[in-house]
């Protein structure tokens, strides 16, 4: 991964705790330095400030776009003007993250970039995770040989948790890829509905497959 | 009334024009009938006087053959002559009798004679003036004023037509001259509902007149520019406090989620990273408020509006939040209106429903909230309503203004922002915030004006901030 931030204090701190998460970090304080190294070395992912020294956080990522570059980039800014979003997007980023951020969000959807750019989400027409299966083209869902209602948000949200299977999918991820709403609700209607599809999923099962992760999301995992 | 004020001028205008024209005309058909009176009187008096002369040198057989000359005269034709004795008895002259009416030594008006012509007598208007000549004989000679009828005649025609035709041009100059004005007030108009409307760069023409519209329209264009200049200071304010703070704000939650992932942290130290982390959230949560809000007020946000289905967002935000309801025991009732399309930016439309149905949740009580969306005037109505405690009713315009939170929600979090968001949506789109009795509870009715030029609902007034 290739940290583009000018603040050392975020920077260091960034660096350490994605160390620990298992990603082996560059760094680059401004823009110039760090399209240098996005354009010369390999990464699975960039993280680009959006306001930088020497070069604009936007600007690299269009110069990286018209070199063909297509390394997945998530974008942090300072701006969160709804158009601030959309200009981000536009320019190449892949999402967009607002400071101040929790490095549990910032850390799911890294992983979420790094594993689409991998081509782990295919045009797969069902998803499978240990017994439990999802049928995209029927909407039926299955665990072992249980068959599953699922309302229509259910369904979404169990669809995002296989697609990531393994990775944490935040509260806010939920939001924007099963309701498209990009604001922080700060209430716990996403649990609620996450408890609800629990219920459905794992009730009476052995080994359940939706876990909460704290301070961070869901992942839908295994063991 | 605001058209009346074509009519108006236009009226007035006409009336100007045509008193004027009136006026004008008027004169000089009344100082044209002064002067062929004077030249008729001029003509008699000097007639008279002749004759008259003719009295004192000859006496009254040379008066008498003068006047039996001139009736023969051709160029003495336009005059009646008489001369007689105690009025009764004709001496001589061409006229019959002497007119009851008048005097002897004084003058008269038009006076219908019967007057000899080549032996047949005529009946005729003439301008008289008599003399007398001694005591029992009296002269009088008059002027036939037939012949000035087809003057005044073709004077009359002149004057009324002349009047018509003043009138007719009147009201066209009214007209025109009103449209004129009124153009460039329209064109004032039309460039404010643009600007109102989101067009931010529209200006005033300016035509080049150098006249005081012209005037006007300068100031009014310097006033524009300085309200852009001023939005544009207050967004370019915001963002820099945002980047300043934000990157401070960001260290202090890394530096905090360091220190909890430590191992060496001890439990005690654990507690106190974690109210910090608790207060942290909460002073970012106020924070990002306030923050939209100012980016609310600098009111950029019109480029991201596009035509949305309110009902549709209506119903999302209520099935996003109804299982958050039933779990605190409360029913989320969904009453929609298909088919409301409005220019919208519907993330910030779903923000301020997610705040009503947040406050409903927070501060309502009994078994259900009900939301609808509906058509209203010239626009869409959004309502939430709840069933408990309500709002005083002068407590409602206070509770909208930014960080208000009144003394019965304390001992519950919040921001005091809440509202505030959804006033500053509401202002975005031309729309209003209402907060009802529900008998009880509240009912927040949230407006949003369809078109530009909508007005508001009864009974609503426009957001204020």
């Amino acid at each position: 991964v290739l940290l583009i931030e000018d603040d050392a204090v975020t920077a260091e701190y960034l660096e350490g705790a994605l160390g620990q998460a298992g990603h082996a970090v560059d760094r680059a304080a401004d823009g110039l330095a760090g399209l240098n190294l996005a354009m010369t070395g390999t990464y699975e992912a960039l993280v680009v400030d959006r306001m930088l020294p020497s070069l604009d956080g936007l600007s690299v990522i269009e110069t990286l776009r018209k070199a063909r570059r297509d390394t997945p980039v998530l974008i942090l800014s300072a701006l969160d003007a709804v158009d601030e979003r959309v200009r981000g997007l536009r320019a190449g980023g892949d999402d967009y993250l607002t400071k101040p951020f929790a490095f549990a969000e910032l850390l799911a959807r890294l992983e979420v970039l790094v594993h689409r750019r991998r081509g782990g989400a295919g045009p797969a027409t069902e998803l499978r995770v240990a017994d439990l299966e999802l049928d995209l083209l029927t909407r039926r869902v299955r665990r072992g040989e249980r068959g599953i209602e699922l309302k229509t948000r259910e369904f979404q949200i169990l669809e995002v948790l296989m697609r990531n299977a393994g990775r944490v999918v935040t509260r806010t991820m939920l939001l924007e890829s099963v309701w498209d709403f990009h604001f922080d609700p700060k209430t716990n209607v996403i649990e609620v509905h996450v408890s609800r599809l629990r219920q459905k999923i794992d009730k009476g099962e052995a080994r359940p497959l939706i876990h909460t992760v704290r301070g961070a999301g869901y992942v839908l995992r295994a063991d | 009334v605001r058209r009346s004020i074509r009519t108006r001028l236009a009226l007035a205008t006409a009336a100007l024009v045509a008193s004027s024209g009136a006026l004008a005309v008027g004169g000089v058909y009344w100082a044209t009938l002064a002067s062929l009176r004077r030249d008729s009187e001029g003509a008699a008096r000097a007639e008279r006087d002749s004759l008259l002369a003719s009295f004192r040198t000859g006496g009254i057989d040379a008066l008498v053959g003068e006047v039996d000359r001139r009736e023969g005269d051709p160029a003495a034709e336009g005059f009646a002559y008489l001369v007689a004795e105690q009025r009764e008895v004709r001496v001589a002259g061409n006229v019959r009798a002497w007119p009851e009416q008048l005097s002897e030594g004084s003058m008269a008006g038009p006076t219908a004679l019967e007057v000899r012509r080549s032996d047949v007598w005529l009946v005729r208007s003439y301008r008289l003036d008599s003399v007398r000549l001694d005591g029992r004989r009296s002269l009088l000679v008059g002027h036939d004023v037939s012949s000035e009828t087809p003057v005044v005649e073709a004077l009359r025609v002149t004057a009324v037509g002349g009047m018509a035709l003043s009138l007719l041009l009147a009201i066209g100059a009214g007209l025109t001259i009103s449209r004129r004005l009124l153009r460039r007030v329209e064109d004032m108009r039309a460039t404010i509902a643009a600007i109102r409307g989101g067009q931010r760069r529209g200006r005033v023409t300016v035509n080049g007149a150098n006249d005081e519209f012209d005037e006007l329209a300068e100031q009014f264009n310097r006033l524009l520019d300085e309200n852009d200049r001023l939005v544009a200071q207050v967004r370019d304010v915001t963002n820099d406090v945002a980047h300043d703070l934000r990157t401070p704000l960001q260290r202090m939650r890394a530096r905090l989620e360091a220190a909890l992932a430590a191992p060496s942290t001890t439990p005690e130290s654990r507690r106190v990273l974690d109210a910090l982390s608790g207060d942290t959230e909460r002073l970012l949560e106020t924070f990002n408020g306030l923050l939209q809000l100012a980016q609310l007020e600098g009111d950029d946000l019109r480029r991201s509006m596009h035509a949305i289905d309110v009902a549709a967002v209506v119903g999302e935000v209520a099935e996003l939040y109804a299982p958050l309801a039933e779990e605190a025991g409360r029913e989320l009732r969904c009453s929609l209106e298909p088919g409301l399309e409005v220019r919208a930016d519907r993330e910030l439309l779903a923000q301020a429903i997610v705040n009503l149905i947040d406050n409903a949740l927070k501060y309502g009580a009994g078994d259900g909230i009900e939301v609808s969306a509906r058509r209203m005037g010239d626009g869409i109505a959004i309502a939430v309503a709840d069933h408990g405690p309500g709002i005083p009713e002068e407590a409602r315009g206070r509770v909208l203004e930014r960080l208000v939170r009144l003394d019965a929600s304390r001992g519950i979090p919040g921001t005091g922002l809440g509202l505030s968001l959804v006033a500053a949506v509401a202002r975005l789109h031309r729309g209003t915030i209402r907060l009802e009795d529900n008998h009880p509870g509240v009912r927040a009715l949230l407006w949003v004006a369809s078109d530009p030029n909508a007005t508001p609902p009864e009974g609503t007034e426009p957001a204020a901030d």
